[in-house]
């Protein structure tokens, strides 16, 4: 009990705030952040300000730098790496860039263009507007309220993307796929190994294509949508929750196609081993 | 030079930066030799990658290479280890353009049967299969026009590169790469053999060549991870 005290007390003297700081920005500034390790959480608000707030060991500092284009944020550590807590509030609006490598990253708000990538740590991205680019090799990725061009991957996690409009791209190795409540008009989900989900409407003219190589593909979709389906597996299965007339079958039926109403929307389905499931949404 | 100019450079040669961001890494280049040098390896490989002629492989190419590969009697692939592939390889890269990558996947698919070779399981079979395999290799190269060893190079540069970093990085890390590579490359042998089922089915083939794509990626990805690392 008392080690325990103990220890809390030396962790509570060691990580302390050291950094605190306004910056006054003009409009499109962006928030460019390279660190080793912590967590990067910023948040949106009305001011015309950045409020940076860096929890970090006496070892570690940050080092700013301002110019119109950006503000940049730099972890500095006297013994080689730098373990660094942001707290951070931005303008809205702003294009926010984090790059590390034992990082974890939370933006929240109506952000701008966001990238982010880290080596380990999850990464959950809410509000990006216009573009975004999240990688993770060993962790988790989120992204909700996007619009735009959207990109996730990660290498050994999964990856959820909830109410997003524009083109959305996700990719995994290990690690299923979630797209959920989806507005898109051009999606590309793959992964290898890992179940891909998809519930969303259709935009007549968009093109869909959900694949993996182990694992099932779900999607769920209104009755109502005009597309042409196509079906591929090798050693999978397919079920389709509503009557479907086939105009197309290759491979001793495991690939095939057929059409929902007019047509115009492309959807392509895809399991090497798994089941693929069209379902009504 | 850091990693991320190295990359800043790679956006600015595909002309992804914003205006800005041109005029900083333009101002930049003219104070900073070694970016200068970067830029020029950086676009001689773009101009390598464009050169490549995006072209389907025909069908009798899975044929063949299942044939090299039976007719070797070589064992089973098995998993990838980075750290068992360390001796005999060449020099430095410079390979992060995604136009490499997009160039590639031709080469990917006429290199299937070689990627295999990169898997351990005794030298005497591995070197049967490579010499076999080049040989088939070869002709198709001639027949769709390029040199499959691009892409052999390709593979091997970048896994250099991970193997120059591996000591640098977070076990955990090469773990969870090592893991990635090895799902990948079970996928590539399920879709081999599928091919050899069916090799008429475009889904199998383009499935491997996507598969194999993201073995590039991944390994390109690896290779950044292990140079940042130093």
């Amino acid at each position: 009990m008392l080690t325990t005290i103990l220890a809390g007390a030396i962790a509570t003297a060691a990580v302390m705030p050291q950094t605190d700081t306004v910056i006054a920005v003009g409009p499109g500034t962006r928030l460019d952040i390279d660190t080793f390790g912590g967590e990067v959480v910023v948040q949106t608000w009305s001011r015309n300000e950045m409020r940076i707030v860096a929890n970090h060991s006496r070892r570690t500092s940050v080092g700013i730098s301002q110019s119109s284009a950006a503000v940049r944020l730099r972890g500095r550590s006297s013994h080689g790496v730098a373990t660094i807590d942001f707290e951070i509030s931005v303008p809205s609006g702003t294009d926010v860039d984090v790059r590390g490598t034992y990082v974890s990253v939370d933006l929240d708000g109506e952000l701008g263009e966001v990238r982010v990538e880290t080596v380990q740590g999850d990464i959950v991205v809410s509000g990006a507007t216009g573009f975004a680019h999240l990688y993770s090799v060993q962790g988790d990725v989120e992204l909700r309220d996007a619009d735009g061009d959207l990109n996730v991957y990660s290498t050994n996690g999964s990856l959820v993307v909830t109410a997003a409009s524009g083109s959305v791209r996700a990719e995994a190795t290990n690690g299923g796929i979630t797209l959920s409540d989806m507005r898109s008009s051009e999606v590309e989900a793959t992964t290898v190994n890992g179940t891909v989900r998809f519930d969303g409407t259709i935009d007549p003219g968009g093109r869909y294509r959900l694949g993996t190589h182990s694992g099932s593909v779900i999607a769920a979709v209104p009755a109502d949508i005009d597309a042409t389906v196509s079906v591929s597996t090798f050693a999978g299965d397919f079920e389709a929750a509503f009557p479907i007339t086939l105009t197309e079958t290759r491979s001793q039926g495991r690939r095939f196609s057929f059409t929902v109403g007019d047509g115009g929307a492309r959807i392509e389905l895809e399991s090497f081993s798994g089941s693929i499931r069209l379902r009504r949404r | 030079m850091g990693d991320t100019w190295e990359q800043l450079l790679s956006e600015y040669l595909d002309g992804e930066l914003s205006a800005v961001d041109r005029c900083e890494v333009e101002a930049h280049l003219a104070d900073c030799t070694e970016c200068r040098v970067t830029l020029e390896e950086l676009r001689a490989v773009a101009r390598r990658a464009a050169a490549l002629e995006n072209q389907a492989p025909e069908r009798d190419l899975w044929i063949g290479i299942v044939q090299q590969i039976a007719a070797t009697g070589s064992a089973e692939p098995g998993i990838v280890d980075i750290g068992e592939r360390r001796a005999g390889r060449r020099g430095r890269i410079t390979v992060s353009l995604p136009q490499l990558v997009a160039a590639g996947i031709v080469l990917v698919m006429l290199s299937a049967g070689s990627t295999l070779l990169l898997q351990p399981g005794g030298s005497e079979p591995v070197m049967q299969s490579e010499a076999a395999l080049s040989q088939a290799a070869a002709v198709q190269a001639v027949r769709v026009g390029f040199d499959v060893t691009e892409y052999d190079a390709v593979i091997a540069d970048l896994e250099l590169a991970l193997d120059q970093g591996r000591d640098r990085l977070d076990p955990n890390t090469v773990r969870v790469l090592e893991q990635s590579l090895a799902t990948i490359d079970r996928a590539m042998l399920d879709a081999y053999e599928a091919l050899e089922q069916d090799p008429t089915n475009s889904y199998l083939s383009a499935h491997l060549a996507a598969t194999m794509k993201r073995k590039v990626e991944l390994l390109q990805r690896a290779a950044t991870i292990a140079r940042a690392a130093s």
